[in-house]
């Protein structure tokens, strides 16, 4: 690059390493001292720390009352670990499927010329503006219909059992998945994919190299909020699928079984295996699909 | 691949426009019809949505046409997917891929192109070292400038050995001194590729050096196209004159003599004639023919004088000109303004009457010039 002796220097150009003219500099790039905080960061800190000091404290205060021999006594219990082992599997394949689905749909949401979009986009949200007891509710009616019977008649079993807990789990928590893909398909420069097409890109090759990569945020954030929400989902399930032990029966439901029969200290132990589950999943996920160096 | 190389190293395609429409909501490019030789550099110009970059994006193939015809190399391109066209787009914000470094964004080109990926090393190297890039190979976009930025979509689009190379506004994001770089590393390039380009532009600076011809658009149609010398000394209508913002750009009336004689005024003095309505009309001197007196020139059969008073003009320090008002109302271009020329001095100002070009008046539309 032919340099103009007297143009400035480009400062993104110039590594960011510490300046070897500058020995004992402290190191502290461009942020500014902890006493430059702007009244706006400060009220910002402050509520990030009341708002994680308040959950935390709802943690303690559920740790405090919990007695340690029923967080034993749930890893002793088969079917508690049964139900465990159940959650993480239907939340997972739920996640998975609805990311399966969310794709396209957000997809052609985004790009697509499609009559009715506006209407098609609301009806996408139905399943997060309704409880989702009722698309439980909504689910059992279903598979009374000849439709539905007819689909039961296939050997595709649903009601009250576990392939029902993974439909009714997709079907509640798709939109969110929807949602954030489309959020991530929106924000790419459309100029970024036609160019792939100029350079000698098919549609398809756009898609797999060009948009799929660019929207990984997206379906990180779907994944992320999909499996969490599935996780805690109980309505539908105890409706649809039922509470049967050791077959249909979700970690979420437990919580709520052991608490309409009042064994509060059960249920909060076994809410905070969820928390901790939970957690040790999220954070391993993230870690292992969080950004691109390019971010 | 083995076709298109050999053709940029013959001298480059020529591309053809004819009668080309493109719908698009309520804008429309409409009858644009342009023929571009090959190796030349056209530059397109215009207001903003005037449709410019609807034009390149329909050259592209990235626009259905409702009709007209694209032809490249005198092959119809005109509904032919925009994978299988060759041309070296370069769209106004780069759209590099975000998630690869630059080398991964010239491979990408590659990739797209079926090149065997042993030969993309070398060829990255290439083009790296053409464009003087080497040290960059490894960042992500985001840690480039915009300059950087630049030459990579430029290389990008030079490695599929483009047809034509279009190129949207590429200065437009660089500031002064890094456009002036990029500028001449572009001159370069064409004259190693010799490839044919079609470059838009709002400066003109740029459309000067850049551009062999000039095009110029306005709501979707294509309204003068030239030699950037034909354009400026003979502009077709006001609005090219505004766009151009050519400073000899004068106001005055047509008036008819009782012999039916049509002749263009600048206050009382009848400057040329011309076969144009009586009524307001505006008219562009061409400003080599002025002259600039402190005495009053021998007003000849053939030459014009008027005078006036030297405007004082803070961008004359980089931009040498004469701002004048009085009689004359205009700017003399190539004029030092403070050596020989102090503002409020009261001067001569002569030019032969056959440097008048008269343009007819048209309402001022905001926005549309």
């Amino acid at each position: 690059m032919t340099r103009n002796p007297r143009a400035l220097p480009d400062e993104r150009s110039v590594p960011s390493q510490p300046s070897p003219l500058l020995p004992g500099t402290p190191q502290r790039g461009p942020s500014r001292g902890r006493s430059d905080l702007t009244f706006l960061e400060m009220g910002a800190v402050t509520t990030l720390f009341a708002y994680t000091g308040f959950l935390l404290i709802l943690l303690g205060a559920n740790a405090a009352y919990l007695d340690p021999a029923n967080f034993i006594e749930i890893f002793r219990s088969e079917d508690i670990l049964f139900a465990l082992r159940l959650s993480l599997t239907t939340a997972t394949i739920a996640s998975l499927l609805s990311l399966a689905v969310a794709i396209p749909v957000a997809y052609a949401l985004s790009r697509a010329r499609v009559p009715w979009r506006p209407l098609l986009d609301a009806l996408v949200d139905v399943p997060i503006v309704l409880p989702p007891l009722v698309m439980g509710v909504s689910l059992l009616v279903f598979f009374q219909t000849p439709l539905g019977r007819a689909i039961e008649a296939t050997g595709a079993r649903f009601v009250y059992t576990a392939a029902g807990i993974v439909l009714a789990q997709f079907l509640v928590v798709s939109p969110y998945a929807v949602r954030t893909v489309k959020a991530s398909l929106d924000a790419i420069d459309p100029r970024i994919e036609n160019v792939a097409r100029t350079l000698g890109c098919s549609p398809f090759q756009v898609f797999w190299r060009v948009t799929l990569p660019m929207i990984r945020s997206g379906i990180v954030a779907g994944a992320v909020i999909t499996w969490s929400q599935a996780m805690g989902l109980y309505g539908p399930m105890m409706v649809f699928a039922g509470t049967t032990r050791r077959r249909t029966e979700v970690l979420a439901t437990s919580v709520y079984l052991e608490l309409s029969i009042g064994r509060i200290q059960m249920a909060l132990a076994i809410s905070l295996l969820m928390v901790m589950v939970a957690l040790i999943a999220l954070a391993v996920f993230k870690r292992w699909a969080g950004p691109g160096r390019w971010l | 691949m083995g076709r298109a190389r050999k053709v940029a190293m013959t001298g480059g395609v020529a591309l053809s426009i004819s009668g080309l429409r493109v719908d698009v909501g309520t804008f429309a490019l409409r009858d644009v019809s342009l023929d571009v030789p090959p190796g030349v550099c056209t530059v397109l110009m215009g207001p903003t949505g005037s449709g410019k970059s609807l034009l390149i994006e329909s050259i592209c193939g990235l626009r259905t046409p409702q009709a007209g015809s694209v032809y490249v190399a005198g092959r119809d391109v005109t509904r032919l997917d925009p994978a299988k066209r060759c041309m070296g787009y370069v769209p106004q914000d780069y759209a590099l891929l975000p998630f690869k470094t630059v080398r991964e964004n010239l491979e990408f080109a590659l990739a797209a192109r079926r090149i065997p990926r042993s030969q993309w090393p070398a060829l990255a190297d290439d083009m790296l070292s053409l464009l003087r890039i080497e040290h960059i190979a490894d960042r992500y976009p985001a840690r480039l400038s915009g300059g950087e930025r630049q030459r990579v979509a430029l290389g990008r689009a030079l490695l599929i050995r483009p047809d034509v190379l279009l190129l949207d506004e590429p200065l437009c994001a660089l500031d002064e001194t890094t456009a002036d770089e990029v500028m001449e590393e572009l001159l370069r390039i064409r004259r190693r590729f010799d490839v044919t380009t079609l470059h838009i532009c709002h400066s003109m600076d740029e459309a000067l050096r850049m551009g062999d011809r000039l095009a110029i658009m306005r709501l979707g149609r294509i309204v003068q196209t030239g030699t950037p010398q034909e354009i400026f000394q003979r502009p077709n209508s006001l609005f090219v004159a505004r766009l151009l913002r050519l400073p000899t750009l004068t106001v005055g009336q047509i008036r008819e003599d009782g012999s039916g004689r049509r002749r263009f005024y600048i206050g009382a003095t009848a400057v040329a004639d011309t076969s144009l309505p009586p009524g307001n009309a505006q008219a562009v001197i061409a400003p080599e023919h002025m002259a600039v007196s402190a005495e009053q020139p021998l007003s000849g059969d053939g030459i014009a004088v008027f005078s006036a008073r030297i405007l004082p003009d803070p961008t004359a320090l980089f931009r040498p000109q004469l701002r004048l008002e009085g009689e004359l109302n205009l700017a003399v271009p190539g004029l030092y303004v403070g050596r020989q020329w102090r503002p409020g001095t009261e001067v001569f100002v002569s030019f032969p009457r056959a440097a008048v070009h008269v343009i007819a008046d048209e309402p001022f539309i905001d926005g549309q010039l």
